[in-house]
């Protein structure tokens, strides 16, 4: 059964769509977000389309959704797997924040990553050591995977 | 308040409580309170202005550079304020009849603040001292005995302008044998256009999106939760879902539609 905060959010999700993110439920499961975000400009994945997984456990919002990259991302706090580090999914969580909450601070993350606490300690070494080299890789990284 | 509902180290349980009803017999509307500067008087003299209703007569007490005092009596204890009596001009009493919103006459009581210390005026000592003090004592036959009256206590603050404002720094309410404190809570106001899911999401908890809210989180004061979202918010891990402080204790309120369109207050 569908809860009712669950279908709230996902027909505001569709009426009021957010800027650049595109979130449909799957036909089978009101659980699971196909979700698409858009590079935004100004960053090195400007330009590209970047796929990702949504989740809502069983005890949602009590427990935060679970999010994955499908889409193969340069970036210090997404990791090969497509895992996120982001405080709102773990310890940070709240049962007030929603889906479109934690949509958007991914979308903010791909702005402003924070290299402070990388999950892939390579990635924020060369972001830290060399921007430039790290830019141009992660804007490959948007032509090659993202670019559909 | 006593240490009833505090959290206890050894559990993580947070308890629940009901509060019971109380009702109010003379409302002072906290917006309207203000201070306007007269204007071609000499100096920095300002009248104090505000809105009130009150169900019964009632006689309005404003002191200044009052001192706080409890009596001991368990059975019923008593607030009242005491002005030094060196202190020109520092108590004044009004007479007004029921009705509602009444305007305190403009000019009634003014302020001139070459006479005061602007420390004294600022300075605020819970349970001790305050600048200023507003009573209201209802008066006449009829009167339920279990209401006593109601005490404002305010202060003054000056800003970079070198205007002077006036806030409320405590309420106190006399109800049966007790004092009571009257704190604001959160969760009811007007949301703008940006708000979530329009006006009906004020109202609901927004846990479930379904039920109306009617749990407080203290000491944070956010209403935010209905029953059933509470249980699980204490079993969880008892923060508040709107700032994420540690819960002491939740508590029950009734709201009626009405009130909750405008303000509420909690009575603790």
């Amino acid at each position: 059964m569908i809860t009712p905060r669950i279908k709230k959010e996902t027909e505001r999700l569709s009426t009021d769509p957010i800027v650049g993110i595109y979130a449909t439920p799957d036909e089978t499961n009101f659980r699971h977000f196909h979700v698409q975000i858009s590079g935004p400009a100004d960053t090195p994945y400007n330009g590209g389309l970047f796929k990702a997984e949504l989740f809502l456990p069983d005890e949602y919002p009590m427990v935060p959704p679970k999010v994955l990259f499908r889409t193969k991302i340069f970036h210090p706090n997404i990791d090969k797997l497509g895992r996120i580090c982001l405080d709102i999914l773990k310890k940070n969580w709240s049962p007030a924040l929603q889906i479109r909450a934690v949509l958007v601070s991914i979308q903010s993350l791909l702005s402003d990553a924070n290299l402070d606490d990388p999950l892939d300690e390579e990635v924020a070494e060369l972001f830290k050591t060399d921007p430039e080299a790290a830019e141009e890789k992660a804007r490959q990284w948007t032509l090659d995977y993202a670019n559909e | 308040m006593g240490n009833r509902g505090t959290t206890n180290a050894n559990s993580k349980r947070v308890q629940q409580e009901d509060v019971p009803v109380l009702k109010s017999h003379n409302n002072l509307r906290r917006d309207s309170l203000c201070l306007k500067k007269i204007r071609g008087s000499p100096g920095d003299v300002y009248s104090l202005n505000f809105v009130f209703s009150c169900t019964f007569d009632c006689i309005i007490t404003i002191q200044l550079c009052a001192s706080e005092f409890r009596s001991a009596e368990k059975d019923a204890p008593t607030l009242y304020f005491y002005t030094p009596p060196e202190l020109e001009n520092g108590s004044f009493q009004y007479k007004f009849s029921k009705g509602a919103i009444h305007e305190f006459p403009e000019k009634a009581f003014t302020l001139d603040f070459n006479k005061y210390d602007l420390e004294d005026m600022t300075t605020y000592k819970e349970d001790e001292y305050c600048p200023i003090v507003i009573t209201i004592e209802n008066q006449g036959r009829n009167i339920p005995q279990v209401y006593r009256h109601k005490c404002l206590m305010l202060i003054l603050t000056k800003n970079s302008r070198g205007e002077y404002n006036i806030l409320i720094k405590k309420q106190c309410l006399l109800f049966d044998k007790n004092i009571f404190k009257i704190e604001d809570i959160y969760g009811f106001e007007k949301q703008d256009d940006t708000g979530d899911f329009g006006d009906e999401s004020t109202k609901e908890c927004i846990i479930c999106y379904t039920n109306t809210k009617n749990t407080v989180v203290y000491p944070c004061r956010h209403i935010c939760l209905c029953n059933s979202c509470t249980q699980v918010v204490r079993m969880q891990n008892s923060k508040c879902p709107i700032c994420r402080l540690e819960a002491e204790k939740f508590i029950t309120v009734e709201i009626d539609k009405q009130d909750a369109e405008e303000e509420v207050n909690l009575y603790s």
